[in-house]
């Protein structure tokens, strides 16, 4: 929180800018990415990189680009969600277009306090996307407590959220294998100071310590668990053709 | 970068019978091609190629198409070479290529960037896709890609015997309707199905189905930009949904094919793909291609309730460390315990059929019928040689050989891995670097040549370093067969124990003057097989037919020159200029030089020299415990052979060859000139 205050808005801009290139995961967001969406040139998205990577936000490699931190990230999910609320209720109450929603609340998102946008979010009947039909980040759940690293975890069965790794490679080897965010992971056992052996789609991986902590996950919802359980039991015992 | 190959316009353009040679970049290890393979042009023989996720069975399906000398384990990674082989279905040459297996057709690693090339440079007639079946729904992502791209697939359901352990069952025919490809069910290990497959790709080859191939079904908004980039495209071959895909995920091998104005409209729609999803379109691509997957994957498995078998336990333990690790220990303890005992076992019946029966009427007859000392030299050598190879290395080699391969078969190597990760931390490495270690207990050179799947090179730098250092099994044949023999157990534990601890120093050493980086481990633990016995001893022949045909004639040569260097007296003028270091420093007698000399070409040829040199196989009335422990010591440190330089020199540099052998070389002199001065000054 104490953090939190302590950033400008143009800082929040910026880790809001990497969140959306890499929301869900993905390469990291470069240098010239971030330029071209926030209308700036090169050199200062650099220099704030390094800020950034300074306040430990994101995982800066020159070159190569930036993705957020487990702190930056809870940052940036919170801005996201007060954007995308506002978006909602530009549109919806004060009837305003997209477009002129989106620039307004990138101004109010900075301003609004976290129990405005709750109350709000609540009035408005606690919406699951925004206008754009980008799903609007959970405030309750997605709390500080809710999103933690994979290699803190316990035995037990969990979902995959984000991919966060100041190495693109551990990403894409990542996705290549199938870990991607959406998907639940069953934590098998723990090797102390070890790696964490994994159970997905019937396959066991061992994913060393440091590449467990590039996977961000939260407890599984017992009430998701039962609808993609059920999903995935009907279609199972109907054998086509 | 390495210039990109003009793939696309080959592809499919290049006439379908032609047997050219695949191109390949940079990036592409060569194509190892057997001698039996006929050159000659034949209009129906076929190009086909082997895909499919490391572990999935691909070299066992290999080596039963083909027999090639291909070396089939169970461990990720572990073919990391294009190798080419031969193959017939009713009198048709096929041509099979088995390439490294790969989780997706990106190019992340080294062995991805070499499979994706490969298949989009050559003109294949099918693509056999090896899918395995206990683990179908991951595996069906690669299949989607490849479907996606066009390319002629045929999926072998591998590994169908398993599916009844897990209690899974699929349904073929709805598998080859949800795929729009034919779907052959096989079991590579054992060789089942796997003409059927050859006949179903040579069928689908001479005339392709006509059903489509199932398209990935992506959200709406992929799905949209898609359809707005199609137009757009040129004709190539590929199909241009899977090229609109391959460009919108941002795969620069496709997106050097279209021009300036493509690139920049597709750019736009990439933006606006990942505005509406928050996400890197490649997640929102990978999770259409996935969630496919798991639709056909659900369509067509049966689940029942499962309790784990007793195999799967016996998995969970191996990786559990209250059990892992005893498990690990006395596996070893144990392995070296069959080596020593069978091998030595093995090893006196041999030395006394050769002493007994062979030599004493062969030498009588020689010695007393031929007068030129050149020729009796020789035939003394010749049979010395031969006596030495077979008692010596042949039986202790074999032996761990043979257990390696059971390990390897049951899936049990990268359970090590896993397990010992924490501790490859201290040598800067990760559990993956765990296997080549392992394999380096067996030979050197495929040892290096499974670094090639480690990810980083600062990883391969210190895996190949210390793969030298340790013990392989010509070295572990001289420690048992020798000093543990002649001079007693304990120093041969010594010598382990030396050679350990000069690993894990080397390796302290390594991690902090090595630049580079390495990357955590990432590491899919097979399923338990129970082994077989074919394949096993197929495996161990591949491994010791190399060593019969290329060590036992260099051992023959190098004696027979041996035995012509002391008659004529020459032998001095070698033995003399090494005084210094045999006698000086290391205490040994000066008749050891050659012994020295002869264990660059190979290791164990130290000690068949030295039999040879020394006139008997009792080491122990010529040479004092201290100085068979020393000379073993020695021989076990110094400079790797030669084989094991060429292997180093070709994947890493000649500089990092040149400086492994000068390091080892310090290494023993310092260990060996120690080992003396103690032992001796203890003994006084």
């Amino acid at each position: 929180m104490s953090q939190e205050h302590k950033l400008s808005a143009s800082e929040e801009e910026y880790l809001e800018a990497i969140y959306t290139r890499q929301e869900g995961g993905a390469q990291a967001a470069t240098t010239g990415d971030l330029a071209a969406c926030l209308g700036v040139k090169d050199a200062s998205v650099t220099e704030m990189l390094k800020k950034l990577s300074e306040k430990e936000l994101v995982n800066y490699t020159p070159y190569h680009g930036a993705t957020l931190t487990e702190a930056g990230l809870k940052i940036a999910t919170k801005v996201k969600r007060k954007h995308r609320l506002l978006e909602r209720f530009l549109v919806d109450i004060c009837g305003i277009g997209k477009r002129e929603s989106h620039e307004q609340a990138c101004e109010i998102e900075h301003v609004i306090s976290d129990k405005a946008i709750d109350n709000l979010s609540t009035q408005l009947g606690n919406p699951a996307t925004c206008p754009g039909g980008s799903a609007i980040p959970d405030g309750e759940k997605g709390d500080e407590t809710e999103i933690s690293k994979l290699s803190e975890m316990g035995t037990g069965t969990y979902m995959i959220r984000f991919l966060t790794s100041p190495e693109p490679e551990t990403i894409s080897r990542l996705c290549s294998l199938g870990l991607i965010p959406g998907l639940p992971v069953k934590v098998l056992r723990k090797i102390s100071n070890g790696p964490i052996v994994i159970e997905m789609k019937d396959t066991q991986i061992a994913l060393g310590r440091d590449v467990a902590e590039s996977l961000l996950v939260s407890p599984e919802e017992e009430k998701e668990k039962g609808i993609r359980e059920r999903a995935k039991r009907a279609p199972a015992h109907v054998i086509p053709g | 970068m390495p210039e990109l190959p003009s793939f696309l316009k080959k592809w499919k353009t290049a006439p379908k019978k032609a047997l050219a040679e695949p191109t390949m970049g940079a990036l592409c290890p060569p194509v190892q091609e057997t001698p039996s393979l006929s050159k000659t042009p034949d209009t129906t023989s076929k190009q086909f190629a082997l895909m499919g996720n490391p572990s999935a069975g691909k070299s066992a399906m290999f080596s039963q198409m083909t027999g090639v000398n291909v070396i089939v384990s169970n461990i990720p990674q572990t073919t990391v070479m294009v190798q080419k082989g031969l193959s017939q279905v009713n009198g048709h040459n096929l041509f099979i290529y088995d390439l490294p297996g790969v989780y997706s057709i990106t190019a992340v690693t080294e062995d991805e960037a070499a499979t994706k090339e490969f298949l989009l440079g050559t003109s294949l007639d099918a693509v056999i896709d090896i899918v395995d079946a206990t683990r179908l729904e991951r595996n069906l992502y690669l299949t989607l890609q490849m479907l996606e791209l066009g390319l002629p697939v045929v999926v072998s359901l591998n590994q169908v015997d398993l599916l009844k352990t897990l209690d899974l069952d699929i349904d073929v025919a709805g598998l080859e309707k949800e795929l729009g490809a034919q779907v052959v069910p096989t079991i590579a290990t054992q060789g089942e199905g796997v003409h059927a497959t050859l006949e179903t790709a040579y069928h689908y080859a001479e005339r392709p189905s006509k059903r489509a191939p199932r398209q990935v079904s992506y959200d709406d908004h992929v799905e949209r930009a898609l359809a707005a980039i199609i137009p757009l495209l040129p004709e190539t071959g590929i199909p241009k949904r899977g090229f609109a895909a391959r460009l919108l995920e941002g795969d620069k091998d496709f997106e050097s094919r279209v021009d300036e104005h493509t690139l920049a409209r597709v750019k736009e729609f990439r933006d606006e793909v990942e505005r509406a999803h928050g996400e890197d379109v490649a997640i929102t691509i990978a999770r259409g291609r996935y969630s496919t997957a798991d639709l056909i994957a659900s369509a067509v498995l049966v689940r029942k309730v499962h309790k784990p078998t007793l195999a799967e336990k016996f998995g969970d333990m191996a990786t559990r460390p209250r059990t892992g690790y005893p498990l690990l220990v006395g596996l070893i303890g144990g392995m070296l315990a069959l080596i020593f005992f069978v091998g030595g076992y093995l090893s006196d019946l041999i030395s006394a059929f050769f002493e007994g029966i062979v030599f004493p009427p062969v030498f009588g007859i020689v010695d007393a019928h031929v007068a030129n000392v050149f020729i009796t030299s020789a035939v003394h050598s010749t049979l010395l040689a031969l006596a030495a190879a077979l008692s010596i290395a042949v039986p202790y080699i074999m032996v761990f050989f043979i257990f390696l391969a059971i390990l390897e078969d049951v899936g049990y190597l990268p359970r090590v891995a896993v397990l010992l990760d924490r501790q490859a931390h201290v040598l800067g490495l990760r559990g993956r670097s765990i296997v080549p270690l392992l394999f380096g207990y067996g030979c050197s050179v495929p040892a290096i040549m499974a670094t090639r799947a480690l990810p980083t090179r600062k990883e391969r730098i210190i895996t190949t370093a210390l793969i030298t250092m340790i013990p392989c099994s010509a070295r572990t044949a001289i420690i048992l067969g020798v000093a543990a023999t002649y001079a007693g157990i304990q120093y041969a534990l010594a010598i382990y124990l030396i050679s350990f601890v000069l690993v894990i120093a080397s390796g302290r050493l390594l991690r902090s003057t090595v630049p580079g980086r390495t990357a955590g481990l990432v590491l899919e633990i097979p399923l338990i097989r129970r082994p077989a016995l074919v394949p096993i001893l197929k495996k161990t022949w591949l491994r010791m037919k190399e060593f019969l045909y290329i060590a036992v004639p260099l051992l023959i040569i190098g004696s027979i020159v041996f035995g012509w260097l002391d008659v004529t007296g020459l032998s001095q003028f070698i033995e003399g200029p090494m005084t210094p270091i045999t006698v000086g420093i290391l205490g040994l007698p000066s008749f050891t030089a050659i012994c020295l000399i002869y264990g660059v070409l190979r290791k164990e040829m130290a000690v068949e020299m030295l039999a040879i040199a020394s006139g008997t196989f009792i080491f122990s009335t010529v040479m004092t415990p201290v100085q068979i422990f020393v000379f073993c010591l020695v021989v076990t440190l110094y400079v790797p052979c030669i084989a094991t330089f060429g292997v180093i020199a070709r994947e890493l540099s000649a500089r990092w060859a040149a400086g492994i052998g000068i390091f080892t070389i310090v290494v023993a002199l310092i260990a060996g000139g120690i080992a003396f001065r103690v032992l001796t000054y203890a003994h006084w």
